[in-house]
Parts: C-alpha cells; structure tokens; sequence
C-alpha cells in the first residue's frame, strides 16, 4: 500500500511521542471550536452541520442537502432501540441530535471544544432528547471504553484531525459489538499526486486556520479499517456536494462579515479564506470527499439496497 | 485587456495599496500593468486567495476566484482593479452584488 506523501505538519507529528501530539491536537484543534457559537449560526445550516452536505442538484440549497446528509447517515446506520452510538467529534450536535430525535437510541459524543459541548446540550434540552445524550469533552485517545460496548461509531468531518489513526481504528473496532457499524466522513487525498501538498495554501487550511489535519489516501484509511477486523460495506464519493457546501458557506460569511467581524475580529477573513482554499481543493479534485462504511461482521442494512434510494425518491426534507 | 484608462484613480489607488499590504510590497512595485504570476509579486495561490478576500472586505463587493481556469482575463494588478471598478460601479446603480 502506498501512503500520501507527508505533509510539513505530519512530519512534525511524526517527531512528536503519541502523548506530546495528543497534548497538541487538543490545543490547537480546540481553538477554531472555541469561536462564538452566533458566528457559526451566520454560516451553517441551522443544525450546525460542520461538514459536507448531499447535494443531488447544484441548485439546491444548505438547508436541503444536509438534511439529506442527515437521513442518509441515519439510514445507513439503522439504529434500533436502545441501541448506543458514539459521535466521535460530535461538534455543535448536528447528526448526534438529529439522530437521537429521529430514533431511539442512547447517545454519547465527544469534542475537544467545551463550548460545543455547552450548545450541543442546550440544543439537546430544546430537543427534549437531554436524557438519551450524553457529551463529554474528551480526546478520543482518552476514552477507556469496555470492549463491545457500542452499537455505532461515527466520525463526521473529525477523523481528518487525528493523526494516530491506526491505534484509533483499533480502540474502534474493539469497542463495538457484533453487527457493530462504523461510519466515517472526510477527506483524503487522491493516491495519485495532484496538486502541491508543500503549499502556503495548504500550510494555511491545516494549521493556521483548523490546526492540524491529516489527509491520508482512502486505500490507507480502508486499511486501517480492514486490518481492525471490520468489514468494508460501501463507500461513496461526496466530493462535489462539499464544493457546492463550501460554496454556500462562503456566501453565508460574505452576507455576515460586519456582523462576524464585531464578534471576532480577522475570523470572517479566516473563514473566507480557508474554505475557499478547500472550495478549489474539492473542485479540482486535488481532495476528495468520502463516506465510509463498516461492519463488525455481519452488517444491520443490506449494502444491496445502496445507494439508499435514487435521487428521485430522495427528498432531502424529513 | 487595455481599459485600464477608464479606471477611477481612487479606486486604482486603493486596490494598488490592498495588493501591496496583502503581499506586503512596497506600493510602488505593485504598477497597473504588472502581472499577477509575475516573479517580482510573488504571488502564489494563497495570495490570490487572500487578496480576493480583501478587495472584497474593502470594496463591499463579490468577486470571482482569481485562481480559477474561467479567469483567465485576470492577468494583471490594472485588471483587477478594472474589474472591481465594475462591480463598484454595478453596485452604486443598485444592480445585485
Ligand atoms: C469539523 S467538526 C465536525 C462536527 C460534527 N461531527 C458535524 O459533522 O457537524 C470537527 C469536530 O471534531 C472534534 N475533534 C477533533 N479532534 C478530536 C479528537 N481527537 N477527539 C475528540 N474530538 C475531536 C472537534 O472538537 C469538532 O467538534
């Protein structure tokens, strides 16, 4: 297997013992987190999703395609009752409470960022779903978690941010249970060399502004996963709905920038910045996007009826 | 493209003095006629990103990304303010941003 040429950053990574680059991913990671909650609302759907939409028409709007995003995760994940789902860098709460509203499981998430957890809960009372959710700010290497204990493990758009990704892939598989489901969404990098991964702009997106990444090619993320023990069960490429999210994103900070400027000087810049930089990325493919799916052993959903539906019957409203 | 003439001296000026602080030039390198790629700019593709930002900010104005292959009319610091002229000019006549 072939991995992605390292980046200025992972070869720092790589200096650093696991403990000093957990301590740091806490650190710098958390602070893009920490910004005002209101400056995030300007920019976001209204879930706060913080990271790719579905989009089946260029046309459509946030609202839609990560409602869509939404459904398709919740259908992917089949989650029965009772059932316990870990939300791995669960953010502001988007798919966490969009799922515990839409079925009956138990929920738990982790994020590096106290004030995610504080809104997550808040959006979580509103939701009357509180006492079915529970979030702890914690690192994911941090979690002493009994073997066979979940149901469900899904990180959305928060794997890109862990460089120890095969010890994680590990702890993953070990913590779920039989017919277990692990469901991942971000970004890589295409195995063939495109783009110039040594650039201002990607120094910029990955440290300055999000604090650190790792784009792996997804054949390593693949195997990380196989050789965890999980079974592979579909993937699909969702790399223009994130040009076409961060393409909504970037008008919503245009519309808003007095308003994001007054409560956090230079983050409007920031943001415009950075996901202009992500915005071309994702078009020109130099990144791709993708959602992974796998099973401890025998999967819960056929994979024969993926993808979930054809667009026509897909309405994205739900 | 040659209509840097009818570009307002206010707005060449201060798009000329944008370019400089992104790129942190002295004004005086950052002419109408020189070129965006060329060596003496030093503008890569975070700095087209960068500048575009802030001729938004100062302008009030959307623009399309320099960097893309459909700009290819985008050589030059007098096209850029050319083209913020126009959407300058489009916006006081109360057309959409
Ligand atoms: C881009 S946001 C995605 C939020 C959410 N999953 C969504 O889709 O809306 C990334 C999240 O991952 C969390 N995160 C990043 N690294 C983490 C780590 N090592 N352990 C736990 N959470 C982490 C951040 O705190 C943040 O909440």
């Amino acid at each position: 297997m072939i991995s992605a040429a390292h980046t200025r950053p992972e070869r720092e990574a790589m200096e650093r013992s696991p403990a000093e680059q957990r301590e740091h991913e806490r650190r710098v990671v958390a602070e893009h987190y920490q910004h005002d909650v209101e400056i995030f609302s300007m920019v976001l759907d209204s879930r706060l999703a913080y990271a790719t939409g579905v989009f089946v028409r260029p046309d459509e709007d946030l609202e839609t395609a990560q409602a869509r995003k939404f459904a398709r995760i919740q259908a992917k994940l089949d989650i029965q009752p009772g059932e316990r789902v870990l939300d791995v860098g669960c953010g502001w709460g988007s798919n966490l409470l969009y799922l515990a509203e839409h079925t009956k499981g138990e929920f738990f998430g982790i994020t590096l960022s106290e004030r995610q957890r504080e809104e997550a809960m808040r959006r979580a009372r509103l939701a009357g779903v509180a006492e079915r959710v529970h979030i702890d700010v914690r690192h994911v290497e941090d979690l002493a978690l009994e073997p066979a204990s979940f149901d469900v493990v899904l990180f959305s758009g928060s794997i890109v941010h862990m460089h120890n990704r095969e010890e994680i892939h590990h702890a993953v598989a070990r913590i779920l249970r039989p017919t277990g489901r692990l469901l991942i969404s971000d970004c890589y990098y295409p195995a063939e060399h495109r783009g110039d991964r040594e650039s201002t702009a990607t120094d910029y997106i990955f440290v300055e502004a999000l604090g650190y990444c790792r784009l792996v090619h997804l054949s390593e993320e693949l195997g990380f996963i196989e050789r965890a023990g999980l079974d592979i069960c579909h993937v699909e490429d969702l790399t223009s709905s994130y040009a076409l999210t961060l393409e909504r994103w970037i008008d919503n900070v245009r519309k808003n920038r007095r308003r994001i400027e007054a409560i956090s000087p230079g983050f409007s810049r920031l943001l415009q910045q950075y996901m202009t930089v992500a915005k071309l990325s994702f078009a020109r493919r130099t990144a791709l996007e993708y959602m992974i799916l796998a099973t401890r052993g025998r999967p819960r959903v056929e994979v024969a009826s993926f993808p979930i539906a054809p667009p026509a019957r897909e309405k994205g409203e739900q | 493209m040659d209509t840097h003439l009818s570009i307002p001296e206010g707005i060449a000026n201060d798009v000329r003095r944008i370019i400089a602080e992104t790129l942190r030039l002295p004004v005086e390198h950052v002419s109408l006629d020189a070129r965006l790629d060329e060596a003496r700019l030093g503008i890569d593709s975070l700095g087209l990103i960068k500048l575009n930002v802030a001729l938004e900010e100062a302008f009030d104005i959307t623009l399309p990304d320099f960097t893309t292959p459909e700009q290819p009319h985008i050589r030059s610091v007098g096209d850029v303010a050319a083209l913020v002229a126009g959407k300058v000019s489009a916006q006081a006549n109360g057309g959409a941003r």
